[in-house]
């Protein structure tokens, strides 16, 4: 079993056997928890929506395609979980509290950047979604441009766009903290 | 695509983090609950069936038309005209749906492919009208709306009918871009619809064809593409 290839145990899985669905969820959560945690930069929020994200591949283990790459269409499903967990906070009324006056916006108890001291991870929080997206997918999770834009809905030279425009920023951004420490 | 310098290559990218045992447990328990062994069908099969039911369903429509009107053209022209669709539906679903994840054609060819083919059907339609009623006649003719309203509900009927097939054959298939594989099933069920209507309606005056034949094919499309999001993606 751990020898498999993760599209096999995706079948073995859809085939009816835990085992497979373990080893798979042993080998893929990591890349599916830090991606998830790199678009909400909060912990407790990503852990969420992993199980939404869970919850959505387990009711569409069947359509799953035999032998397409698991990765990207994990990532896809993770993304749409994401956004759609967004649109809904978005539109959500407030609520008053019983005096009459807005509650005050929480901030998270805990965020990543408490825990994340690499300079290239901070340098990638700064940076708008699109590009912080599109250089995850490409320079951390290892997908090829084709499954990045697969996943990001856009075309493989939007994503290079983005990936080489994110690189300027954060270029940018280690000159001018050289500059600073000079 | 061209190769260019990368200027982090090498650089130690952040490490991927694990969520939390309890985390992991879970989702073990949501996964594990009610699991039943399910049977994975292959793209091959599914592009079979979709095309095997809308023609199906094509047949039904020109069968139920040819009764109604039997043709006046010659029929070696109704088999081309079918032979065409069944080539164009084929092309329409095999591009649409047929590849997995990193090989599929761009989303703008097949964002194109559904605007070029709903459009030179529209164009179809102008080139085999044979005449053009001012809009205020048409629409004080009664017995022209009459003709025009059941071309469009069968056409609507149809084409929603083989959607619906198309979206179980596909459900929950897509989370790359649903809303573009929903206008495709929009597309091939307009052309199930509209086309098969083509070839049996007599009327050929150009408002019957754009509003009976044509509006419906678009609306069919623009249908798919609202539809796509909920029931193609997981």
């Amino acid at each position: 079993m751990t020898d498999s290839k993760i599209e096999q145990l995706m079948e073995a899985y859809v085939g009816g056997n835990l085992a497979a669905f373990d080893e798979m969820y042993r080998r893929v959560s990591p890349t599916l928890f830090s991606y998830l945690l790199r678009l909400t930069r909060d912990r407790p929020r990503a852990e969420d929506l992993l199980q939404v994200t869970f919850v959505k591949v387990h009711r569409a283990r069947a359509s799953y395609f035999i032998g397409a790459p698991l990765i990207p269409w994990l990532l896809a499903i993770a993304r749409r979980a994401f956004l759609d967990e967004r649109r809904m906070k978005k539109s959500r009324y407030e609520d008053l509290s019983p005096d009459g006056r807005l509650p005050e916006h929480q901030q998270p108890a805990e965020t990543v950047n408490d825990e994340v001291s690499d300079a290239l991870a901070r340098a990638l929080d700064t940076l708008p979604e699109n590009y912080r997206d599109a250089i995850h997918l490409t320079k951390i999770t290892g997908l090829s441009l084709n499954e990045a834009a697969d996943v990001l809905d856009t075309t493989p030279a939007a994503v290079k766009l983005r990936v080489h425009r994110g690189y300027n920023l954060m270029r940018e951004k280690f000159e001018t903290l050289r500059l600073a420490r000079t | 695509m061209k190769q260019e310098h990368d200027p982090f290559a090498g650089a130690a990218w952040p490490k991927q983090q694990c969520p939390s045992e309890e985390v992991a447990a879970r989702i073990h328990n949501i996964c594990a609950r009610n699991h039943r062994p399910a049977r994975l069908v292959t793209v091959g099969t599914r592009i079979t069936r979709s095309i095997a039911l809308s023609g199906l369903l094509f047949g039904v429509l020109l069968a139920f038309g040819w009764q109604r009107h039997p043709p006046t053209r010659a029929i070696a022209w109704a088999l081309i005209g079918a032979l065409i669709w069944g080539i164009l539906q084929a092309a329409v679903i095999l591009v649409g749906f047929g590849r997995s994840s990193g090989k599929r054609l761009h989303r703008v060819w097949r964002w194109g492919m559904v605007l070029t083919i709903s459009t030179a059907f529209l164009l179809y339609l102008t080139l085999t009208s044979d005449s053009i009623l001012p809009l205020r006649h048409f629409l004080s003719d009664s017995k022209a709306i009459r003709h025009t309203l059941s071309c469009g509900i069968h056409a609507l009927l149809f084409g929603a009918m083989a959607i619906a097939l198309l979206f179980v054959v596909w459900r929950k298939s897509d989370p790359f871009s649903p809303r573009l594989s929903g206008a495709v099933s929009g597309l091939a069920g307009g052309l199930v619809g509209s086309v098969a209507l083509e070839m049996v309606c007599p009327h050929l005056e150009a408002w019957h064809l754009w509003i009976g034949h044509g509006l419906t094919l678009v609306m069919l499309v623009a249908f798919g593409w609202y539809a796509g999001r909920r029931w193609l993606a997981p």
